[in-house]
């Protein structure tokens, strides 16, 4: 009994730290531009197929030249959407406008990918697959990648926003874009590369989930939507409670199912984002947007 | 003079759209087109209620596409389990409607904006979720089917081209109302909601009240739209009701102009029947639509209704000066 309790758990913090991830991806973009960023979900498609299907299926190439391509194309992915697409959009009447953008988009990306990738999915052989024992826990080597990756990428991106000067430069334009641009910070430049820093987590998160779900047109929409869960639960518009939130309604979600048929599994996270949004809308840590 | 004209013309093009709505199944009559011909004025009525919370209230709602699978299986749940007259599902699903209209208006008096959005995203999927894994009143991922014709009073609707003429009746008396709503107090007063809440309140209207009036109406007609699906398809399953296919909705909106009613069936027609007319481009043709409708939205995000009415002001106004100048009437 404890022994599969200690398994949900892992499983539940490894998909937590994804749900954390897609969080921490677009509140870079909220809180940097305004703007909700609802393609999340098919950028991350887009890396896994990259990754997948140009760099190792396609060319051969080893996983780490494969990975370091990857985030390379996404980086210059998210910057060009950023000044090409989601530039006008962040300028709409109505927040209304930019949100149905960014949902048309994703079809555009969805109907791209399709096109050059083919309808079929496919999955990587060998890549992540195997099992760690530690004791008499048996999970999945993919969920320990995630976690520690996840915890290093984290790691990473709070020491780059809060050490060094492009990293204060996108928080400074989140605070207050005049007072930024008097301070001469090149507020679109440091919107783009906010972008090009959400895409190059999409990336990350991208080739993450592949041993979880092989690779298809459809493979983040879930873990998409489990997203904005995380941030409505941790505190929405805030990376400390995205990440805090990520990992609650990774937890709750796995050990539903000592309680809930397993069917009814996928409806946890949205049920406890309704909630959370109708008791207490700043999130478990209380933020104010 | 100039009023008369301008009213005039838009008679003339709700004549055209009528006339063509009549004969169209009669010219294209396999089943295969009157089936999309429904689908459009299902698309059409759905919408109505969309433009309704979303154009005139200004409040979110990404969730249509679950109202419309609420309506459908609601129907079909009864028709199947009871095969009773087709009566009790439209009321069932009315019942519905209700429930779910105040279920969703509720949180829109409390967060707005992105976070709504938000609410009806996640009540769509576990509208679908739902519908996907409850097998034993849904019949899971396999839908429901087989169930028994629509029957009204005895009369057995038993053909495609008798259903679509009965949907049509009802869409066109919904667009008269649609249109109604938006020129009556209650349309202005929507409006202001959506412009400056804390005016409306000033001036002793509920905004309370006119939120959920609006959320009401949408459900009403969303799962309205369901029940005729439900009608034509003779099936319903959870593939159809994805948020994905949700996306649908918002883009006829946005197309066609966001607060119009002409708006709304430019919208419905374009997305619902472009597909069909742009199949010569083989398997490119949903990048061009997608890629178009965003470029469209980038460039004039108010609609191509919207849009028309704009250039039309545009060319009064040009008549006008130049009449002036020259002394001719306009």
């Amino acid at each position: 009994m404890l022994q599969s309790i200690i398994q949900l758990l892992v499983t539940g913090v490894a998909l937590g730290f994804v749900y954390a991830l897609v969080g921490v991806e677009y509140t870079l973009i909220w809180q940097s531009s305004g703007l909700l960023n609802v393609a999340h979900n098919m950028l991350i498609t887009t890396a896994a197929y990259v990754f997948a299907g140009t760099f190792i299926l396609g060319l051969g190439w080893p996983v780490w030249l494969g990975v370091l391509a990857t985030l390379v194309v996404m980086f210059i992915l998210g910057y060009l959407i950023s000044a090409i697409i989601f530039n006008p959009l962040r300028s709409m009447p109505l927040t209304m406008y930019s949100i149905v953008g960014t949902m048309i988009f994703a079809k555009v990306i969805n109907e791209a990918l399709r096109l050059i990738y083919g309808p079929y999915t496919f999955t990587i052989n060998g890549f992540m697959t195997g099992v760690i024992r530690l004791g008499n826990v048996v999970f999945a080597k993919a969920y320990g990648v995630i976690i520690v990756v996840a915890v290093v990428i984290i790691v990473l991106l709070q020491s780059f926003l809060k050490l060094t000067k492009p990293g204060k430069a996108i928080r400074c334009v989140s605070q207050n874009k005049n007072a930024a641009s008097i301070m001469g910070i090149n507020v679109d430049v440091s919107i783009n590369v906010s972008t090009g820093l959400s895409c190059v987590i999409c990336g990350i998160i991208g080739i993450l989930v592949i041993p979880l779900y092989t690779v298809s047109l459809t493979m983040s929409n879930m873990i998409g939507l489990k997203g904005w869960a995380a941030g409505i639960v941790g505190g929405f518009g805030y990376i400390p409670g995205t990440i805090v939130g990520g990992l609650l309604i990774g937890i709750v979600e796995s050990m539903s199912v000592l309680a809930i048929p397993s069917t009814y599994k996928d409806i946890v996270a949205f049920v406890l984002l309704i909630v959370v949004l109708l008791i207490r809308p700043g999130g478990i840590m209380r933020h104010r947007i | 003079m100039n009023t008369k004209k301008r009213n005039s013309t838009s008679l003339i093009l709700a004549a055209i759209c009528l006339a063509a709505a009549i004969v169209l199944p009669l010219v294209y009559s396999a089943t295969y087109f009157v089936q999309l011909f429904s689908q459009t004025l299902i698309n059409l009525i759905a919408v109505l209620g969309l433009n309704v919370v979303m154009g005139m209230a200004g409040q979110s709602n990404l969730g249509t596409i679950a109202l419309v699978a609420l309506g459908s299986y609601t129907t079909a749940i009864i028709a199947d389990r009871t095969g009773s007259t087709t009566i009790v599902g439209l009321l069932a699903a009315l019942v519905v409607a209700l429930i779910v209209g105040l279920m969703l208006g509720y949180p829109s008096l409390r967060v707005n904006g992105i976070f709504l959005s938000l609410t009806t995203m996640a009540f769509a999927q576990i509208v679908y979720s739902l519908a996907n894994n409850m097998g034993w009143l849904t019949g899971g991922s396999m839908g429901i089917k087989g169930y028994p014709k629509p029957n009204l009073f005895g009369w057995e609707i038993g053909s495609q081209r008798q259903l679509y003429y009965l949907i049509l009746v009802i869409a066109v008396l919904l667009v008269v109302l649609s249109a109604r709503l938006a020129k009556s107090k209650y349309g202005r007063a929507m409006k202001a909601v959506r412009d400056n809440p804390e005016a409306v309140e000033s001036i002793g209207l509920s905004v309370t009240k006119l939120k959920m009036m609006a959320f009401l109406i949408a459900t009403v007609l969303g799962c309205l739209a369901g029940v005729f699906y439900a009608w034509v398809m003779q099936y319903v399953g959870p593939t159809t009701f994805t948020t994905d296919q949700g996306t649908k909705y918002v883009v006829m909106l946005m197309l066609g102009g966001i607060g119009s009613t002409a708006g709304m069936v430019i919208g419905a027609i374009l997305v619902t029947c472009l597909p069909e007319i742009l199949r010569f481009m083989g398997d490119y043709y949903q990048l061009v639509f997608y890629s178009i409708t965003l470029i469209i939205l980038l460039v004039y995000p108010k609609g191509l209704a919207n849009l028309f009415m704009e250039i039309k002001e545009k060319f009064r106004l040009r008549g006008t000066a130049g009449a002036a100048g020259k002394g001719k009437e306009d």
